[in-house]
């Protein structure tokens, strides 16, 4: 015996008579919605992720062949004597050859005598953002004149430095106390992809003057 | 005879707007099924028809003719590295030589600098003469400064005082540096 009454098994077969069309195209957009969902997506999110690699791709390779342009258009013999003027301006350590050739060069010129200085070697400062400084303190002979012209010069050399005080007790001698700076080799990257910093105008005003610098005397 | 109760002509409209709705329901079928397999196919051919490969292939190029220029490259990061600190040095510098410079040959004859101390923040000088009048034209001339090379801010007369025994007047004047 049935477990439905006769007039329920009566309108099931009515209900499945009058959709019974339905039935196929159901199951055709049931199977395209799966196909979608498991298949279409994921194909859509790799051709979108695929798109995104590319681009970074592209990018890439522009950079590569920009950096490639660039060091191609560089005269080597150029760069060697920037990279030495550079090294000379602001040393990767303490360069007492260098500072105590400068003091000498700068005494000469403005004509005046250095006596003893005090090269404070424990103290050394952290300037403004990576370099470090050597403070020293000169007593020096001379007049006034002489004195303002031995501090400029001072500036005026490699490596560089900043004269920070200057006190005359009397009229023939100074104290002059100055710090020359230095400073470590920052983290170079070894990645090619990056984009190689470009020697512009700005850089190329400093080499100049650094230049001059160098040529002051020697 | 009225329309309301004749029941074939309702049977007859029930059929045609299921059979309508068979329609709409099997091209909605047929357009999803097909629109996923042309999608697929289109994702298919973009995923296949990449120019990956050939972008690797121009990128290892690339990469091995910079590794012949790899010296040159690690001087410009170099030199890259010691343009950014001297940059920002030059950018700090003071110029404290061409500021006693300056007011050096601002002063009259016959005026001597006895003591002078220099600093980032302050510039105290202390000058002797024989007479006022030279003395009077420094603090005139220090006016001037202050006004034209923008290198002092304020300035103060700290002391006037006759030496007796040098015979001389001394002035002794206090300036904050810009």
């Amino acid at each position: 015996m049935s477990a439905y009454p006769m007039s329920q098994q009566t309108t099931v077969r009515i209900l499945v008579r009058r959709f019974r069309p339905f039935f196929l195209p159901a199951i055709v957009i049931t199977i395209a919605i799966v196909l979608a969902a498991a298949f279409l997506l994921p194909l859509v999110q790799q051709v979108i992720s695929m798109q995104d690699e590319l681009r970074a791709k592209q990018e890439r390779i522009r950079i590569l062949s920009t950096n490639l342009d660039t060091l191609t258009a560089l005269d080597a013999n150029e760069l060697d004597r920037f990279v030495l003027l550079a090294r000379n301006a602001l040393p990767e350590e303490k360069d007492y050859v260098g500072i105590l050739d400068a003091i000498s060069d700068a005494s000469v010129v403005s004509s005046v005598s250095v006596g003893d200085y005090d090269i404070q070697v424990g103290d050394i400062r952290q300037s403004t953002g990576d370099q470090k400084t050597l403070q020293i303190s000169l007593n020096i002979s001379g007049n006034v004149t002489s004195i303002a012209a031995f501090t400029s010069n001072l500036q005026k050399r490699l490596p560089l430095a900043d004269v920070i005080e200057v006190r005359m007790n009397n009229q023939t001698t100074a104290n002059v106390v100055v710090q020359f700076f230095f400073a470590p080799i920052g983290r170079l990257s070894n990645d090619p992809g990056i984009a190689l910093p470009v020697i512009g105008p700005r850089q190329r005003e400093i080499l100049t003057l650094l230049s001059d610098h160098s040529q002051t005397l020697r | 005879m009225s329309n309301d109760i004749n029941l074939f002509a309702g049977r007859r409209q029930s059929l045609e707007a299921l059979r309508s709705q068979v329609r709409i329901v099997r091209i909605t079928a047929v357009a999803s099924l097909v629109s996923v397999g042309v999608a697929m196919a289109i994702m298919y051919a973009l995923l296949r028809l990449s120019p990956m490969d050939a972008l690797i292939a121009q990128e290892q190029v690339l990469i091995d003719n910079l590794g012949l220029l790899r010296e040159k490259g690690g001087k410009v990061l170099l030199l890259a590295d010691r343009m950014r600190g001297i940059d920002t040095i030059l950018n700090s510098q003071g110029d404290i030589g061409e500021t006693i410079g300056l007011f050096v040959r601002s002063l009259p004859s016959g005026v001597r600098v006895d003591t002078l101390a220099l600093n980032k923040k302050t510039f105290t000088v202390s000058l002797s003469s024989p007479s006022l009048g030279p003395l009077q034209q420094v603090i005139d001339n220090k006016d001037a400064m202050i006004r034209d090379t923008k290198r002092f801010k304020k300035t103060t007369i700290s002391s006037v005082i006759y030496d007796p025994i040098q015979q001389r007047y001394i002035v002794g004047i206090e300036s904050e540096v810009l």
